[in-house]
């Protein structure tokens, strides 16, 4: 790809670039109006057109009020922040793929949405306030704390790369998912009832059903900052590809830019927790497919990582709204319905590597 | 081009790499040889601005590491590590592409010269029909071999191997140290193999972190320095072919 | 203003009601579980409000241990008889302390405490102590616990079994005679609040109750349509707009505006685990979210709100009942 793009004239280089533009304008658009489209309930895509000339263009088309607001007000903005989500949790998981050097990393198995989980209900129940921003503030220093844990850990019990590695890390993170968890549980947990499990469900499945415009204000930036920072060291994560060592040899810096790197993708993975609740395999499972798209160089795979993070979150939250009908369902079991199986692909395909 | 002074290392207590000052010389092949744990593989990542030292300090071109910065360096210097793994599906064009790192940011994106140094750099190494071949693929030689063409493409002024010919067969060995020789470059490499050794220009023989001996491989590699560092006695062989000085060790 | 209580009849009706003491050994069917009690038992451990104040209404508090799982403050009436009872804890109580009362009773009013797959103790567990355990019918008849959060309902629920509940325990605790003054007093107070509620003559009216959300925007869990809340809506001749069999299905808001019921019923209650718990933030909630304030029932000020505990099986249902009746009949048309 690189020679013909080297030797090609400027021009069919434009021009390439705006093609992928168009590309991914369409399959995101198509993928965003999918989600508004397909609802619990039936609303013709006559009447989503409208409310959205109505909103976008100022049109002035007459219709049901309880109608438009469903399009405008819960549907948009799920749609919106589960793209967000998607993206923002992809990234997450390609970050720590290459610096770690671990196919199997991801912020959920690793446990550091688990740590985000526990700061969001801490800052909750301290009464710092249920602040969308409070909260995010919460998850992220629980998502660094996991993270930190996590990564020292596997570090202490032997954990580098390759495949022995890459097993300590996943135990390691199993370790720390289940104590911060269990702390979830131990805050969330002050009384017993059938109740308790509604709470708790909300931050170990995900759960986008809440999700209003002033989540979206706070998503979307905060994917874009992750994949603009990421993107900006696309060059440096490939350097990774054989190690930090190798890295430094290569003049990265390496020390700077995986705080940098870690703290963008812990940043991504709060945020999204704290809207969202904790959704599974998603950065995971879209990493890897992206390389089998677009290859493993990082300035085409971070982006391509990002808008298909993006279309498996919208499409799997349409899936939960559909599956059942009349019933939601987690958006966390329908992302591990998709994201086990590929796991077991993935941990087997490396055991035939190493 | 390239010196050391006093440097030393501590882990733990223990002295790594102890005083150790060197300088390599423009054009030179310097070979560093010593017994497992000597400390070959630390001094190397020092001098190459890996590690940073306790004590000393390490410049090229006159002037120090620090203020070169890490993209100085690499530009300056390619360092090829003994084992350098990678689970992804790179192609052999994707790895040796990287060496181009320390000259690419935003200002200056690929270009077509930077495809030709990498175009080169896999010429020189024989590897031109290799460039789509996948990094899992190769066989150890192989990789061993894009390793070098990636430190090559990084068109430094010095090359560091550390053990370059570790794991490789015969025929491989002797087609990386003849490709070392012919580079016009400053090189740098640890060794194990003695007979190897003799083909560099110097020899530094490292013992117990301190470096105990520098200068042409016939004047270092004597008797007394055999016993005492390698614990070994040599007889010295010539080959009919060429003249060439052979070692043959027995234990002490 | 709904929590009106003619607890004073509870109180008197024991005095005039014969009923024939209980023969033992006593054996009853509870569930597909056979128990026996060989005598009248003493140290009971109530886990549940509902059954504890059945117990209070029946005048047992003098041969009971303790009491568990507590939504909210007890009933007035009961206050004295709650003083000297030992509240083993105000959630789910641990097994142990359960037993180590030597219970020779421990009913609940929720399978998930000690049915099948109790949290506080299995029947077997319970069995094999030679502890009868009992769960009230209205939560175990005709009802599938291990489906849906709080189980799923097989048939709409009856309030015969609520009737047979407290005929059971008296039975049990040797009160039959107490315990058919309570259900007669309960069964009048019913049939007057439906003859009320049917003189009204609501026309194809339509409800949602909204018990609490996980948080507070979320999809909330609201009453199934075979659950007491349903079995009340039914009796004024109101309509569930939710028909899940679950007890307390999660539904979208998206759904119920769409279905936009002509009544929305929300719960209050002492308890302050999610913020949606605080019915003044249900009310905050539904005024200002941008879909939920154009339903009908939000723009036209048809808000009942309902104690919690009246949505459990257990004497207050009937409170329940009148004030849900009273709450319609000041309804704007």
């Amino acid at each position: 790809m690189s020679v013909a793009a080297a030797s090609a004239p400027l021009t069919r280089q434009g021009l390439r670039a705006a093609r992928q533009a168009a590309w991914v304008t369409a399959v995101l658009t198509a993928a965003l109006l999918a989600g508004i489209c397909i609802g619990e309930t039936p609303i013709s895509v006559t009447t989503v057109l409208q409310v959205l000339a109505n909103r976008l263009w100022g049109a002035d088309h007459a219709l049901d009020a309880i109608e438009a607001g469903i399009i405008w007000s819960y549907r948009l903005p799920r749609t919106l922040v589960a793209g967000a989500c998607g993206a923002g949790l992809a990234i997450c998981g390609l970050v720590l793929q290459s610096l770690l050097r671990n196919a199997l990393a991801d912020p959920w198995l690793l446990g550091i949405s688990a740590g985000a989980s526990t700061g969001a209900v801490l800052v909750t129940v301290a009464g710092l306030g249920g602040g969308m921003v409070a909260m995010s503030g919460g998850a992220l220093m629980g998502a660094l704390t996991a993270f930190a844990l996590v990564a020292g850990l596997a570090r202490l019990s032997g954990g580098g790369p390759g495949a022995r590695g890459a097993g300590q890390i996943v135990l390691a993170g199993i370790a720390g998912s289940q104590l911060f968890n269990a702390l979830t549980s131990f805050v969330i947990a002050k009384s017993a009832s059938a109740e308790q499990a509604r709470g708790l469900m909300f931050w170990l499945l995900g759960n986008l059903s809440g999700v209003r415009w002033p989540d979206v204000h706070l998503a979307v930036p905060a994917a874009l900052i992750a994949l603009i920072v990421v993107a900006a060291h696309a060059r440096s994560l490939d350097a990774f590809a054989f190690g930090a060592e190798s890295a430094a040899s290569l003049g990265v810096p390496v020390r700077r830019v995986q705080v940098v790197l870690i703290g963008a993708a812990a940043m991504a993975a709060a945020v999204m927790v704290s809207i969202t609740g904790a959704i599974g395999f998603v950065g995971l499972v879209v990493p890897h497919a992206a390389r089998l798209l677009v290859g493993v160089r990082h300035g085409r795979l971070v982006p391509a990582s990002a808008l298909i993070g993006a279309v498996f979150l919208i499409g799997a939250d349409i899936l939960s709204r559909v599956l059942i009908p009349g019933q939601v369902l987690p958006i966390g079991v329908v992302t591990a319905l998709v994201g086990a199986p590929i796991f077991a692909v993935i941990l087997i395909r490396h055991r035939g590597a190493s | 081009m390239l010196s050391g002074q006093d440097l030393t290392l501590r882990r733990g207590g223990a002295r790594i790499v102890d005083g150790v000052t060197l300088a390599v010389q423009e054009g030179e092949v310097l070979g560093l040889i010593g017994p497992n744990g000597s400390g070959k593989s630390t001094l190397m990542r020092l001098l190459a601005g890996l590690l940073r030292p306790d004590q000393g300090q390490v410049t090229l071109e006159g002037q120090p590491l620090a203020a070169l910065g890490p993209r100085g360096v690499a530009r300056r210097l390619a360092f090829v590590a003994q084992f350098s793994e990678t689970a992804q599906r790179l192609t052999v064009r994707d790895a040796v592409e990287l060496g181009r790192t320390p000259w690419l940011d935003a200002r200056a994106p690929w270009s077509p010269q930077d495809e030709a140094h990498v175009t080169h750099a896999l010429s020189l190494l024989d590897m031109a029909g290799f460039e789509a071949r996948d990094w899992a693929s190769l066989s150890g030689g192989e990789r061993q071999r894009v390793h070098i063409a990636r430190a090559l493409a990084q068109t430094p002024r010095i090359l560091m191997l550390d053990e370059p010919t570790n794991h490789l067969d015969i025929r491989h060995q002797l087609q990386v140290l003849d490709l070392v020789a012919r580079l016009p470059l400053t090189v740098v490499m640890a060794l194990h193999d003695l007979n190897q050794a003799m083909r560099c220009d110097r020899l530094a023989v490292m013992q117990a972190g301190r470096l105990v001996a520098l200068g042409p491989p016939a004047q270092v590699l004597d008797d007394a320095l055999l016993c005492d560092v390698f614990g070994v006695r040599a007889q010295r062989l010539t080959d009919p072919d060429d003249g060439s000085a052979i070692l043959r060790f027995q234990p002490r | 203003m709904t929590r009106l209580i003619p607890v004073t009849a509870l109180l008197l009706a024991p005095l005039m009601a014969q009923a024939a003491p209980t023969q033992y050994p006593l054996t009853l069917d509870n569930c597909g579980w056979p128990l026996t009690f060989d005598g009248p038992p003493d140290n009971v451990v109530s886990i549940g409000q509902s059954t504890t104040e059945i117990l209070y209404a029946l005048q047992a508090q003098d041969r009971m241990a303790g009491t568990a799982l507590w939504f909210n403050a007890v009933l007035p009436a009961f206050a004295e008889a709650d003083a000297g009872v030992e509240r083993i804890a105000d959630n789910m109580p641990g097994f142990e302390a359960v037993v180590n009362k030597r219970p020779g009773f421990v009913p609940t009013m929720f399978d998930w405490m000690i049915g099948a797959q109790g949290v506080v103790g299995t029947r077997d567990q319970f069995a094999d102590l030679g502890i009868p355990a009992y769960v009230m019918p209205t939560d175990c008849a005709d009802k599938n616990n291990t489906v849906g959060a709080d189980g799923t309902r097989l048939a709409d629920f009856d309030i015969a079994t609520l009737y047979q509940s407290i005929d059971e325990i008296a039975a049990i605790m040797d009160l039959s005679d107490r315990g058919d003054a309570v259900v007669a007093d309960l069964r009048a107070r019913e049939a007057a609040a439906v003859d009320r509620a049917q003189a009204l003559d609501l026309p194809d009216a339509s409800a949602v109750v909204w018990f609490s959300s996980a948080h507070l925007e979320v999809d909330p869990y609201v009453a199934g349509g075979r659950g007491i809340p349903a079995w009340m809506l039914r009796a004024l001749g109101l309509r569930n707009v939710v028909t899940s069999d679950e007890e307390w299905p999660t539904v979208g808001w998206e759904s119920i505006a769409r279905a936009d019921p002509s009544v929305i019923v929300i719960a209050r209650m002492d308890r302050r685990r999610f913020p949606a718990d605080d019915h003044q933030a249900k009310l905050d909630f539904l005024a200002r979210d941008p879909v939920t304030s154009q339903m009908t029932a939000v723009r036209e000020g048809r808000i009942v709100i309902l104690d919690a505990e009246a949505m459990h099986a257990g004497i207050r249902m009937i409170d329940g009942l009148e004030a849900l009746t009273d709450a319609m009949a000041d309804l704007p048309r």
